[in-house]
């Protein structure tokens, strides 16, 4: 498929444009003519992060404005070099990375798989509870997955209630010591030390 | 943990994975398990300044010298490193060319037999690898869990439940594993069957890449195979769909082998031999056309087709020692190309004319 705008090149950039009176209309542009539009740099990834705003009704949903509290970087500027700052922006930018995340990791958009908490005395800095939680949610995501692929779907719906409940819990708690912060240590969250 | 200034290579055999040992060791040259991780609290590799830079690499140093595993493994410094031992670290796959090519405070901390390395500062803080010969997935997996277990209790490691090991680009989030494979399959590219082997790894959502990794075009006939999403997906499953599809490139370049034998036999004999002939006279070589004898080579060694000394362990050795930086270490300092063409062919002169 050739380039919408200079039609010579072939396009590699696809997505999905959504005008204010809701009418779409795909769009498929060449590496180069997207970047005229979108300043931006040529790595595959930046492809996906722009395809991954396809039907997201751009740019009325436009998350570049968005800043991470610790190191600074924008979700704009996070789009023009397709790498994050920090392990906070994970969290700030949580949103539009699960949009982005469904593209790269084929549908995959939550972790199965193993946590760094072993049962060591001497484990990260994160409270016992929070290393906990986190375990807890891993393990019922990978029972979970487990139950879909033996098509044991009871077992699942059961292990879909007890996930969703322990997240919630485990955002409780987040939302909790994110407060406690704010309390004693200013606007920064996420116990992090480094500045902006 | 033996902190060193410079990297002495041994003269001669690189790392457990060049041994020619372990599962299928005929095609498979080798099994390699990458995990990324990063340290809470600190901003990522390249976005991270001097002063963070030297903090960070420091806390994983230390976090890495009270590990269990310490006592056998060494620990260079790459900044203060030399550039030629940065090159010999790539080439014999213990570091990333990002990792040399890269600036301020990193290093690597790597096991005896090479099999081991933590390549610290790169994008992410911490890559971890783990290294084997042969079709040994499943091994290189259960070494590299472990070694991220020791490292986990010492090191505040950046995780979250929803998005799981959290890592610089999205492309390494969730389990932050990268499992790979690389293949030699002369005879799918002689029978211009390789494509297929493209397309079959597309379609089950694996990357094929050349010799040394991300971009790179392939080396002759040598090809890495890896998973390409790495979040939604255990570890487990993840090492077990490589070792469920690379049991079917292996069997199709074995029957392209068996079927070149029988039909083609004095074209697969002519080019083993011209290759053993090339390499045994030649009085400068290219890296390129010194690669593409080897390979025919190592077929010619594994269909029996040339003298019984021709070993894969021979063959994977001249595959590492004919590589610019080996050969400039050979030499004893810096070389221009046109002369590192004349150092390759005297090495393959010695090495195979003694045989």
């Amino acid at each position: 498929m050739k380039c919408q705008s200079c039609t010579k090149r072939a396009a590699t950039v696809h997505y999905t444009e959504i005008s204010d009176n809701k009418e779409s209309r795909e769009i498929h542009l060449c590496e180069d003519c997207y970047n005229q539009q979108k300043p931006g740099g040529s790595a595959d990834i930046l492809g996906l992060i722009s395809g991954a705003f396809s039907g997201a009704g751009r740019p009325a949903d436009d998350p570049g404005a968005l800043t991470c509290p610790n190191c600074g970087l924008t979700y704009a500027a996070f789009r023009q070099r397709g790498r994050l700052g920090c392990p906070q922006c994970w969290e700030t930018f949580s949103e539009p990375l699960t949009a982005l995340l469904e593209k790269i990791h084929n549908g995959g958009t939550r972790h199965v798989g193993k946590s760094p908490f072993g049962d060591g005395p001497e484990g990260g800095a994160s409270t016992a509870a929070d290393r906990s939680a986190e375990r807890e949610i891993v393990a019922l995501r990978r029972k979970l997955t487990d139950a879909i692929k033996g098509e044991n779907y009871e077992l699942a719906a059961s292990l879909r209630d007890a996930l969703k409940q322990a997240e919630e819990r485990a955002a409780d708690a987040r939302a909790e010591a994110r407060a406690d912060a704010a309390r004693s240590r200013g606007p920064a969250s996420g116990g992090t030390e480094t500045s902006p | 943990m033996k902190l060193v200034t410079t990297f002495e290579a041994p003269a001669a055999l690189g790392g457990e994975w060049l041994t020619g040992r372990g599962t299928d060791a005929d095609i498979v040259i080798s099994s390699r398990i990458r995990l990324a991780r990063n340290l809470r609290g600190h901003r990522f590799g390249a976005q991270a300044d001097a002063e963070e830079r030297a903090a960070i690499e420091e806390e994983i140093r230390g976090g890495l010298s009270r590990s269990e595993f310490a006592a056998e493994m060494s620990y260079l410094a790459l900044h203060g490193a030399r550039p030629l031992d940065g090159e010999l670290l790539v080439e014999r796959h213990l570091i990333s060319k990002e990792l040399h090519r890269g600036e301020g405070p990193r290093g690597v901390c790597w096991s005896p037999d090479e099999s081991v390395s933590v390549m610290v500062c790169e994008e992410d803080h911490v890559r971890l690898q783990v290294l084997r010969s042969g079709f040994e997935l499943e091994a290189a997996w259960t070494a590299a869990d472990s070694v991220d277990d020791a490292l986990a209790r010492r090191l505040d490691v950046a995780f979250s439940s929803r998005f799981g090991y959290l890592t610089c680009c999205p492309t390494n989030v969730g389990t932050g594993l990268r499992a790979s494979v690389m293949l030699h399959l002369p005879a799918l590219v002689y029978t211009k069957h390789i494509e297929k082997v493209f397309q079959a790894g597309a379609k089950m959502g694996l990357a094929v890449r050349g010799l040394y990794g991300e971009g790179t075009q392939p080396s002759s006939d040598f090809f890495q195979i890896s998973n390409q999403t790495c979040l939604g997906r255990s570890e487990h499953d993840l090492v077990e769909s490589l070792q469920r599809v690379v049991p079917q490139f292996i069997q199709y370049e074995r029957k392209m082998r068996d079927g070149l034998l029988r039909g083609d036999r004095a074209a697969l004999e002519d080019r083993s031999w011209r290759a053993w002939g090339i390499l045994r006279a030649a009085r400068t070589i290219s890296t390129e056309e010194a690669l593409e004898h080897l390979s025919a080579l190592r077929l010619g060694a594994h269909l029996s087709i040339l003298p019984g000394a021709v070993t894969m362990e021979l063959v994977n050795e001249l595959f590492l020692m004919c590589q610019p930086a080996h050969l400039q270490r050979l030499g004893g300092g810096p070389m221009e190309p046109r002369a590192r063409d004349v150092a390759r062919a005297d090495l393959m002169r010695r090495r195979l004319g003694e045989l």
